[in-house]
């Protein structure tokens, strides 16, 4: 069991340490994309800022706040599509049967599913996430080891999130377009809005159906104001979200009915 | 055995109906009662025409997909509960999916491949080094898998699959879409990892060519059921009783008045078709010895693609 880990470990930063030398073979695309990526970001910060500059901070809302919740969205999104970006695949896999390839393959097979893809771009989010974060901090160390551990925990319930919601296709046909709604529109837009600025209705939803509260509202909350249980809310909603996703990927695959379509990884 | 499949079945419930209609499941026998017994170093063919239950059959002899009922035991192992020891003994290789990585290099693709087979970094160096070596691909494994042409992606397919050195390798259709050089050469890297290193093959095919070249025996699958599982040899006699004949003289003969019926006469050539079955080859070739002076004689057997068409076609009446 223990030798297994350590194998599936060891391949995870294989595969990863691949996918950084093969997007170093295209150096310039791979700058021009992480760079671009953080200037796409930067534009939203830079219109907070003004509105704030012209308003004052008021009602809970303030910059700083803001900051991390795009700390948080940005490291949860990056994390997701730069490490394990195979798992906008899932849908795609499932459809075409490309599943069986990761089946005749002796490795845990969600991992080897979710380290199939890399989006290089990606990585762009995760530094601006990071240093987005750091700055917010003021380079407390308490409040930054927050946000290493929240980060690790928010990416851990956008995986799942995203799991989740590909690993549908089995049973109600191609999630490609829900999930992508569901994350970009939902579950993205949502979360660099500062909590305050949606009256109760909304919030409800927030906190449930779109549950973006736990991949930036509590976060965010609990660096700036440090709240245990509010800590632990987010951690065991992280938890039982990762479980929940394995849960419904096992399921999938034990329905899964396989195809003859042409495909090819990566 | 290294294969022992017994009383094999798959069903597939379809279901079909709008949106606000109640669904229908029809249920679809995809494989069916299948046995079949396999021994260790064996080539075997399976074939069959489309939709027969091939890929269906192997799919459930890899873990990719779980038996309705019946038992599958590959190398001692049960593939649906087995399924990652099972990966370590078995190497696959499906002409229409590529297990290597196309934003990758070969040789990336292959330390990727390596480490899933958990083969440390010495290991993995000598690897690609053998296998690159035995397939000729030393020139390939630094170019970017979608870089590559149809018939070399084969190949480093091919090679890729028994980096780990599988004891049995499952070909579903490994030369389709290619030309006749890179057939011809996939055909000799399969021979050369039977002989060299005893590898059990189970290829599907729908290119005879494949089968004549490389199995010894086959096992024939339509509409879900095992038709014939026979040696090529044993196939070709049993079916190979109709034999086409060509003579030729040094004159042109009036046929009109033969013994036997003449399909086709071309200037001094004859030809004509016969049941080996019905009509002794002693007597017949003592009558065309009589009628004239033979230059050439040849004899046809009917192709093999020809007796598997024969057999698809009896299936289908049944």
């Amino acid at each position: 069991m223990l030798m297994e880990v350590k194998n599936n470990i060891r391949y995870f930063f294989n595969a990863v340490k691949i996918a950084i030398r093969s997007a170093m073979a295209y150096k310039v695309s791979f700058l021009v994309q992480v760079i671009f990526m953080i200037i796409n970001n930067s534009f939203f910060l830079i219109f907070w800022s003004v509105i704030f500059s012209n308003t004052g901070e008021n009602s809970g809302i303030t910059f700083n706040n803001v900051l991390y919740l795009w700390s948080f969205s940005t490291i949860a999104y990056g994390v997701t599509y730069f490490f394990f970006g195979g798992v906008r695949k899932i849908n795609d896999y499932i459809i075409t049967g490309s599943l069986d390839s990761f089946l005749l393959q002796p490795k845990n097979i969600l991992l080897n599913v979710l380290t199939s893809q890399c989006s290089f771009s990606a990585f762009g989010d995760i530094l601006y996430g990071a240093v987005v974060g750091i700055v917010a901090t003021s380079g407390d160390a308490f409040k930054i080891m927050l946000l290493i551990i929240l980060g690790i925990f928010v990416s851990v319930f956008f995986i799942s999130t995203e799991i989740i919601l590909r690993s549908l296709s089995v049973w109600i046909g191609d999630t490609k377009t829900i999930a992508n709604r569901y994350i970009e529109m939902l579950l993205i837009t949502f979360s660099t809005y500062p909590e305050n600025i949606f009256k109760t209705g909304i919030k409800a939803l927030l906190y449930t159906v779109i549950p973006v509260a736990y991949l930036a509202y509590l976060p965010a909350n609990i660096v700036n104001e440090f709240n245990m249980y509010q800590l632990a809310c987010v951690l065991i909603v992280g938890i039982i979200y990762l479980f929940l996703a394995i849960f419904v990927f096992y399921k999938a695959l034990k329905n899964y009915e396989s195809g003859n379509n042409m495909s090819m990884k990566g | 055995m290294q294969i022992c499949v017994n009383d094999l079945n798959k069903v597939f419930v379809v279901k079909s109906g709008g949106f606000f209609k109640s669904k229908n499941k029809t249920v679809v026998k995809a494989v069916e009662n299948v046995s079949f017994n396999i021994n260790k170093g064996e080539i075997v063919a399976f074939i069959g025409p489309n939709g027969a239950g091939k890929s269906t059959t192997i799919k459930m002899l890899t873990g990719i997909i779980q038996p309705t009922s019946g038992t599958i035991n590959v190398s001692g192992l049960t593939p649906s509960k087995d399924r990652k020891k099972l990966a370590y003994k078995i190497g696959c290789m499906f002409g229409q999916k590529s297990q290597l990585y196309m934003q990758l290099t070969v040789r990336d693709s292959y330390k990727l491949l390596c480490s899933m087979y958990d083969l440390d970094k010495k290991k993995t160096e000598e690897k690609i080094e053998e296998i690159s070596k035995l397939f000729k691909i030393e020139d390939l494994l630094d170019k970017v898998v979608r870089k590559l042409s149809l018939g070399q992606r084969m190949i480093c397919e091919i090679a890729g699959s028994i980096l780990h050195d599988p004891e049995i390798i499952f070909l579903d259709e490994p030369t389709i879409g290619l030309d006749i050089f890179a057939k011809a050469r996939i055909r000799e890297i399969i021979k050369k990892m039977n002989e060299e290193k005893g590898t059990t093959i189970f290829l599907t095919s729908h290119d005879i060519g494949d089968v004549e070249a490389l199995c010894s025996r086959i096992i024939i699958i339509n509409d879900g059921t095992i038709v014939t599982d026979s040696t090529i040899s044993d196939l070709k006699s049993k079916y190979l009783s109709t034999k086409k004949i060509k003579i030729s003289y040094d004159a042109i003969l009036n046929t009109n008045s033969f013994k036997y019926k003449v399909d086709n006469v071309n200037g001094y050539m004859i030809e004509l078709t016969i049941n080996t079955d019905k009509v002794n080859i002693g007597e017949l070739l003592s009558y065309f010895t009589s009628v004239g002076n033979i230059v050439d004689i040849q004899i046809e057997a009917t192709p093999l693609e020809d007796v598997i068409k024969k057999i698809y076609k009896e299936r289908r009446k049944v």
